[in-house]
């Protein structure tokens, strides 16, 4: 049996946490620990070494960049894989796979459950 | 521990030699990485953006002009600096060069030194600029949150105001009082307004600072006005042994005389007032100061006293926290002065010298005198019959709902009568709860409320009035608000209130509008005689084509339905903070929260109401308030209406 992968995601939006969760926790692949706060980022993974963390762009207190930043400079999250999950891909180019930004993938919140999940295993 | 990162720099050149002298060159300080063609370098930055980029010029295929242009087009590669390498060493091509962005130039052959200090200059130059527009950036911030917390707390201090002002007149009511305590009580009373003047004024200025104030000129009795103002400063003047003298057309003015210009009574009154009370606070005791009024081309008041201006302040007596002498001076008077005369579509001007002392002129629009039967307006007669009415109140159940304790003790003394039974409810939420049991005939309520605001209470009271037994009549709501803007007392109606009124609100007021709507019988008369904005909106943008009631259809996905109830409740607090930033004219908040907002309607399914937010976000950095509150009430409408399926399939 494949063994579950921790997720990490930051979003300000507890709401959307909750239905990530709910949807990635279902699939019985993923376990995912979260946090709204974008300036706890470093310190939750530092904690739980997650194998992936996805992060949100437009964020207030800390932008999901800044996250990135932080975590590529911090010696223990430096090597854990980071991708952006943002509503600032529009809905008409959601599908048309992964955008890059700033060295990292970007995954537009239109994307559907399945091209997420797509987006997370290309990620390990 | 990890090193700072060394600088990024993308060298492209389709020379081989060039490339490796630069890398030699560069690759002990630098990360230096390559690219042969221009396609290959747009493709690098694209992937890991370099800190400078060394552009050749010549290359087959896409030369380095295009590679510039195409990088200077892109918000994420447009301030990456870059320099152009060179053979050519025409003057024209370094002006194209520059035109199109890049920051230096390089010629060849090169020269590594010159290359390392070119290349460390523009870095150094690229920091401090980065450092400058984070700075540039958290100052716009700090400035952003101080105009927040200003116009909050102005906002907020109206709440409490009413019962200052609204309990000494129901106190003094119930008599009992000897006449120094009485006196006190109006002292509380007349301070109290004298407050909300100064909160009402300084949220206009804030308005007329942005351009954004509502002006409705009328004409201004000025003699009424400035005498007014005479007898308010009569103590100044009177300790100082000043003599106020007003002329009309050079005749001293007496009560034939009349005088009228265009503008808002109100703002009038502020402004000549504080003009009038510096004038004497600058003159010389025992002089004059003499108000000249006078019909040019247009109107014109010209206020003089005997005492000039000191010299380094004339130049910059109408700008902002200015001022002279006074310890306590807040600067604001003659700015607050200026900005109303301009918002008024008047002037204003300082005229001063040692030898004629100082005249301030306000020239306004004149206006002709209005003929005198214009007192007699219909509905305050009406309202007097009405109040001839309030003899024969009929019975009624009156359900008061505010979060503020004290605003709901107001209201209760305001209509103590024993025909009136009233209950109260401290938010929307126990409201709604009361009127599923009681047929109330009239409810008051406040508009900002914890947990159920107003307009949301009021859609549902709506909504439940169509199914419930017990509601054989519209109930009529009253929306209570400390807004003074029309385009929210436009949306209190559209969203179904009968009536709106302003807060604080006097007992007058109250009375009026319970009778503007009650026949002695206690039959509501709906709108007629109502002093009311039309509450005729029409449906909201985009459900044009669905009938009004009709539900919605949302198709959520089963497993979410646990998540579904806080879900709802956090979008909606979300979008009454948007609201409030609405309200407050600032746009940014109300982007990030539609953005936000956009989201996570999208992730739960709420396609319609994702792309209203969708529709918010892109139109409020224009300021399009009309277009972003048409949105709002098409959501408003949308989720007091929709019902959800929760389905499998998804």
């Amino acid at each position: 049996m494949e063994t579950v992968k921790k997720l990490m995601m930051v979003d300000d939006d507890a709401d959307v946490l909750a239905l990530l969760k709910m949807k990635l926790e279902k699939t019985g692949r993923f376990s995912v620990v979260s946090t709204t706060d974008g300036s706890k980022a470093v310190s939750l993974a530092t904690r739980e070494t997650p194998d992936l963390i996805i992060l949100d762009i437009d964020m207030p207190v800390m932008s999901g960049g800044d996250v990135a930043d932080a975590l590529s400079t911090t010696e223990d999250t430096a090597e854990i894989p980071v991708f952006f999950l943002s509503s600032l891909i529009p809905k008409g180019e959601a599908g048309q796979g992964a955008r890059i930004v700033g060295g990292r993938r970007m995954v537009s919140k239109y994307a559907t459950m399945a091209q997420l999940i797509e987006a997370i295993d290309e990620s390990f | 521990m990890h090193e700072p990162a060394k600088p990024m720099i993308l060298v492209v050149d389709d020379t081989e030699v060039n490339i490796d002298l630069m890398v030699e060159t560069l690759g002990e300080d630098y990360d230096v990485s390559v690219a042969l063609d221009g396609e290959a370098a747009l493709e690098s930055v694209d992937e890991d953006p370099p800190d400078l980029i060394l552009l050749d010029i010549m290359m087959p295929g896409m030369d380095g002009y295009e590679v510039c242009e195409r990088l200077k087009a892109v918000e994420e590669t447009r301030d990456i600096p870059v320099i152009f390498v060179t053979a050519k060493t025409e003057v024209e091509d370094e002006v194209k060069g520059f035109k199109l962005g890049a920051v230096d130039y390089i010629t060849k052959p090169i020269s590594p030194p010159r290359v390392l200090e070119r290349v460390q200059t523009h870095l150094k130059l690229r920091e401090a600029s980065r450092r400058l527009e984070a700075q540039n950036a958290r100052l716009v911030e700090a400035a952003r949150l101080r105009e927040d917390v200003d116009l909050i707390m102005r906002h907020d201090l109206k709440g409490p105001l009413s019962s200052i002002i609204g309990i000494p007149a129901t106190l003094k009511e119930k008599g009992n009082f000897d006449r120094e305590q009485e006196a006190s009580l109006e002292v509380i009373e007349a301070s109290g307004y004298r407050l909300l003047n100064m909160v009402n004024l300084s949220l206009d200025l804030m308005k007329m600072e942005r351009g954004e104030y509502p002006f409705h000129p009328a004409p201004v009795d000025m003699i009424d006005l400035l005498g007014r103002i005479g007898n308010e400063t009569k103590t100044l003047a009177d300790t100082k042994q000043i003599a106020i003298r007003l002329l009309v057309s050079g005749i001293p003015a007496d009560e034939r005389s009349s005088f009228y210009m265009m503008g808002e009574e109100l703002l009038c009154y502020s402004m000549f007032s504080n003009l009038i009370k510096n004038a004497l606070e600058a003159s010389p005791e025992g002089a004059a100061v003499t108000i000249r009024m006078d019909r040019e081309s247009s109107g014109v008041v010209r206020i003089h006293n005997s005492g000039a201006v000191p010299k380094e302040i004339r130049e910059h007596f109408f700008d902002k926290y200015v001022t002279s002498g006074k310890s306590s001076g807040t600067g604001l008077g003659t700015y607050s002065a200026r900005l109303i005369a301009e918002t008024q579509g008047g002037q204003i001007a300082l005229s001063t010298s040692e030898s004629d002392g100082t005249t301030i002129s306000v020239l306004l629009p004149a206006a002709e005198t209005p003929m005198p039967d214009k007192d007699l307006d219909p509905d305050v007669q009406d309202r007097a019959e009405n109040r001839e009415k309030g003899m024969h109140l009929p019975e009624l159940d009156v359900l008061l709902v505010d979060d503020d304790p004290f605003n709901i003790q107001v209201l209760q003394k305001f209509i103590a009568d024993p025909r009136l039974k009233t209950e109260s409810a401290e938010n929307g939420k126990i409201a709604f709860e009361k009127i599923q049991s009681v047929a109330y005939d009239i409810v008051f309520m406040d508009m900002e409320m914890p947990v159920l605001n107003g307009v949301e209470a009021i859609a549902r009271i709506r909504k439940l009035e169509s199914t419930a037994d017990h509601l054989q009549k519209p109930i009529v709501a009253v929306a209570l608000s400390a807004h003074d803007d029309p385009a929210i007392a436009q949306s209190c109606l559209s969203a179904g209130f009968d009536a709106y009124l302003k807060k604080p609100v006097g007992k007058k007021e109250v009375i009026d509008t319970i009778l503007r709507f009650f026949l002695a019988d206690g039959e509501p008369l709906g709108n007629a005689g109502a002093s009311v904005i039309d509450a005729g909106i029409p449906a909201p943008a985009g459900l044009a084509a669905a009938s009004p009631g009709a539900p919605y259809t949302v198709e959520v996905d089963a497993d979410l339905e646990e998540l579904i109830p806080s879900f709802l409740e956090s979008k909606k607090e979300e979008l009454r903070q948007l609201k409030i930033k609405l309200d407050a004219n600032d746009y940014e908040p109300v982007r990030q929260i539609s953005h936000k907002l956009k989201g996570a309607f999208n992730m739960y399914g709420f396609r319609f109401l994702s792309d209203a937010c969708a529709t918010m976000e892109a139109v409020s950095p224009r300021g399009e308030r009309v277009k972003i509150q048409e949105q709002l009430d098409a959501i408003d409408h949308f989720m007091e209406n929709m019902t959800l399926q929760f389905t499998d399939d998804l």
